[in-house]
């Protein structure tokens, strides 16, 4: 299993490293680039080769991209067009509010997602059955940014339960107590729209992996030498209907570094999602750039999480 | 047996879940509040309150002239001081100035080459230290550093030295050419001075780097108290802020919320959350006319939204065809139904807000189909089917606005049926903001930027040469246009060089005369704002031009010294 990860580590470096290249070449490449971003009419020749130095680049475009992989490989990825603060700085301001997002909505989800699923497999053709199957298509044809913008109608405008945006209440200083209290209340809206998302597509995952194990001749066995429905499912195949799954779930949560941008824009939820669209309505690269590689980074690092994980639960799978 | 065991299990859980999610939303957090109860107006302005405002869009900077953008001028404003100030007429007072400079006080001098600032004895920072003219001319000259790269150096460019005096309370700046639009230069918070004793020690390629959306020192009515990138701005009451002695600022507190979205901006205001928003959709105004517990404000901007024509275009090198567009477009159905109702018709590029600048009695091209149709078979344009041609040429245009924006997508509609009344034919395709007023624009490619509509404005002084100019086109300058007149720049030459409003006023009709011929650009109309204040609060005024929203911040109040959001 280590020479495994190993080799799948050092076989993600030459992904990365092409990845890298492509990304930076679109970026650059394209009209509009970096070049016509700077522009400033109301600097003069001087200012504008200034404003050019300043963001490295004057140098030719080969120099550029070793210069910006040498730097992003110690944390730094230059400095934004937009507001010309450390990339790095802008990035640790807006990931934690999306991994809080993404982490809360995930380990919810998966858990009612395995639920429903088991229940509908196990209710299969049954009213139980089509009910939940009916909800999740629900779910999968709802357009995010709808369910968002309902939920804000119901719990925010009339019920006045939930505050309809941001993160925290503003102006309020608040104890450690409240001030998670606040915390939770921002995020239940924005986490059950990206919950109820992912429960959609999951639980069909997960009730279709748990029919299929079901009719498996261990389970068979097991219910003709009389195991009690509970523990057969829990102890036998629970864990085997699992093992799909948790290839969709790593994927889902590599993308946390893009974040959930029409959940964020629709919640004001000041995460990843929302900083990705302002740096691309603003063209703002290095941002973009950083975040495109930073995704990349995490989806190949959540699918050999994944990998590893399924040889976890399954011992007949073994890696070398 | 076991089924009902199964069934009271989940309803137990099911009861279970429901009642946490009950107990939770009830259980609103506690921490130092700040909600008021709705009591009538006082005409008494009160002193306390947290006044929390949805911004629309993020500032790119809070640095005196490191950005043009307006998000970022609302919230500079707020925190600098300036030497000018406008009011919500659009008007100029001193404000650390002690005093308006004019050529009667002798401050200005004839030529208007000569400009003396006084300022107010007795100012400070922030942290304290004295604000005098060596911040001034700090400021001056590190916008002018290209390691700075400023955002805006025009008016700066032009200064060749300066003398300060020796109580450090005056400094006089002489031009290399008259400028008229000095003071304007050095109004609102967006053209703050810098403190020289904060920044001077820092390299200026890295002072935007380090504190550009958390400027330490400031001297406005607030001071930064908390910055989060992508969710809010704090401000609090800064006790050296130089009409403290009269009381101001009011509030204690503004909380600018960073609301990216419209739709949520209206979720906000339906629950209560915010005090006031800018810049709202005028496409929800019906939605706004319903919120019982806001007033809505609208305010003419000093904005006007127009057709801009590519110069490179050759076919509008040919005036009647301009003209003919100009004639034919229904600007009352335009404001109408896209705006509903929230625009003035106009055919020149100063609203009401200049002064000078606005000319109410000029004769704008009018609304004639049939007379437009008309210029176009007298200038030889053929009609065939549909389209009017002229030899090799087609009256076929790409006509082009910023994308997701839909009232600006209704206009495109209606002139797109309008023109084809005449037999112009427009092909419509939008670009995202950036890409817009970036390479689209600034590219100048005719058959990809023929026309092109969009609101443009000028801050505070009615001069209108940076879009118009020569030497104003692409690379150069903000010209995209791509339209060069003569006779246009020496009206400009001439309007800026003299400060009396009677006589600039005279050549400003002069330029309009030539925007009503050659036709540039065809302007639209004057786009009226539309914000919205909770009752309860007071004095709530956006002006028509630069720091707009907050153009009067420090007068902000709200009954009982507490604010009404929820």
């Amino acid at each position: 299993m280590g020479r495994y990860i190993i080799r799948r580590a050092l076989q993600a470096i030459p992904l990365l490293v092409l990845l890298s290249i492509f990304m930076f070449l679109l970026i650059h490449l394209l009209p509009g680039g970096p070049e016509a971003v700077l522009d400033n009419p109301n600097l003069d020749a001087a200012g504008q080769a200034a404003l050019r130095a300043s963001f490295g680049l004057d140098d030719p475009l080969p120099v550029q991209y070793l210069k910006w992989v040498g730097n992003a490989l110690r944390g730094n990825f230059g400095f934004s067009f937009a507001t010309s603060e450390p990339v790095s700085t802008v990035i640790v301001e807006h990931f934690p509010a999306t991994l809080e997002l993404f982490s809360v909505a995930l380990l919810v989800a998966l858990l009612v997602a395995i639920t429903i699923g088991t229940v509908s497999a196990m209710r299969q053709g049954k009213l139980t059955d089509y009910t939940l199957t009916t909800v999740a298509y629900f779910g999968i044809s709802m357009p995010i940014f709808l369910l968002g913008l309902l939920m804000q109608e119901v719990f925010a405008r009339y019920l006045q339960w939930l505050p309809p945006s941001g993160i925290s209440t503003a102006g309020v200083t608040f104890d450690p107590f409240n001030s998670v209290l606040d915390n939770v209340l921002h995020l239940l809206m924005p986490m059950l729209v990206l919950t109820l998302t992912f429960v959609a597509y999951w639980s069909r995952y997960m009730r279709s992996s748990m029919i299929e194990v079901s009719k498996q001749d261990y389970m068979r066995t097991g219910r003709a030498k009389g195991v009690a429905p509970v523990p057969l499912l829990l102890r036998h195949a629970l864990r085997n209907a699992l093992l799909p799954l948790i290839t969709v779930v790593a994927i889902d949560f590599g993308s946390v570094a893009g974040g959930a941008a029409i959940t964020e824009g629709v919640f004001a939820w000041p995460g990843m999602g929302q900083l990705f669209l302002r740096s691309l309505n603003t063209r703002d690269y290095p941002v973009l750039l950083a975040i495109l590689v930073l995704s990349a980074v995490f989806v190949i690092f959540f699918n050999l999480l994944a990998d590893i994980l399924y040889a976890v639960m399954d011992p007949r799978i073994r890696y070398s | 047996m076991k089924t009902r065991f199964r069934m009271r299990s989940w309803l137990t859980a099911s009861s279970l879940v429901a009642l946490l999610a009950l107990l939770l939303s009830s259980c609103a957090a506690q921490g130092t509040p700040t909600t008021a109860q709705s009591t009538p107006g006082s005409t008494t302005a009160q002193k306390g309150g947290t006044w929390v405002d949805d911004l629309y869009n993020e500032p790119d900077s809070l640095i005196p002239d490191a950005s043009v953008q307006t998000f970022a001028a609302i919230v500079d404003q707020t925190i600098y001081s300036s030497l000018f100030v406008g009011d919500s007429a659009g008007l100029i007072h001193p404000g650390l100035a002690a005093e308006m400079p004019t050529t009667q006080n002798g401050e200005i001098s004839s030529d208007l080459k000569t400009w003396t600032f006084k300022l107010r004895p007795g100012l400070k920072w922030s942290d304290g230290q004295p604000l005098n003219a060596d911040d001034i001319e700090y400021s001056w000259r590190l916008w002018m550093n290209p390691a700075f790269a400023a955002a805006d150096t025009v008016a700066f460019r032009l200064i060749t030295s300066t003398d300060i005096s020796s109580d450090k309370l005056s400094i006089t700046f002489h031009l290399s050419a008259p400028y008229a639009p000095f003071i304007a230069a050095w109004t609102d918070g967006r053209r703050g001075p810098m403190p020289k004793h904060h920044y001077a020690t820092m390299d200026p390629a890295a002072i935007k780097k380090t504190e550009n959306l958390n400027p330490q020192v400031v001297s406005g009515p607030f001071m930064m108290s908390e910055s989060k990138p992508g969710d809010h701005y704090t401000v609090v009451r800064n006790p050296n802020y130089y009409l403290s002695a009269q009381g101001l600022p009011y509030l204690d507190k503004i909380v600018f919320r960073i609301v990216p979205d419209q739709n949520t901006i209206l979720k906000d205001l339906q629950s209560g959350v915010a005090d006031s928003a800018w810049f709202l959709d005028v496409t929800k105004m019906q939605a706004y006319q319903g919120l019982t517990d806001y007033s809505i404000v609208t305010n003419p901007s000093a904005s006007y939204e127009a057709i801009h024509f590519n110069g490179n275009n050759p076919i509008f090198k040919d005036a009647k065809v301009k003209q003919a567009i100009a004639m034919a477009i229904n600007r009352d159905e335009l404001v109408t139904v896209a705006r509903l109702g929230q625009a003035q018709p106009s055919c020149i590029d100063h609203g009401q807000a200049y002064h000078p600048g606005y000319q109410a009695d000029v004769v704008c091209p009018k609304f004639d189909t049939a007379a437009a149709n008309q210029l176009l078979d007298q200038d030889g344009w053929v009609l065939k089917g549909g389209v009017r041609q002229k030899g090799n040429q087609q009256l076929v245009f790409q006509y082009a606005t910023t994308a997701n924006n839909r009232w600006r997508e209704k206009d495109e509609a209606l002139i797109q049926a309008d023109l084809a009344k005449i037999g112009v034919k427009l092909v419509i395709n939008n670009y995202p903001s950036s890409t817009f007023f970036g390479p689209f624009l600034k590219g100048g490619k005719p058959g990809n930027y023929d026309m092109a509509e969009y609101a443009s404005s000028y801050v505070y002084d009615p001069d209108g040469a940076v879009n118009f100019s020569c030497n104003q086109i692409p690379p150069r300058g903000g010209n995209v246009n791509f339209y060069c007149n003569p006779q246009l720049d020496q009206l400009f030459t001439q309007e800026v060089a003299t400060s009396d409003a009677a006589s600039r006023q005279k050549v400003f009709d002069q330029i309009h005369q030539v925007f009503l011929t050659d036709f540039p650009v065809v302007v639209l109309y004057n786009l009226i704002d539309v914000e919205i204040a909770k009752k309860g609060t007071h004095n709530y005024k956006p002006g028509p031009f630069g720091a707009s929203e907050t153009v009067n911040v420090d007068q902000w109040w709200c009954d009982n010294g507490k604010c009404p959001h929820v």
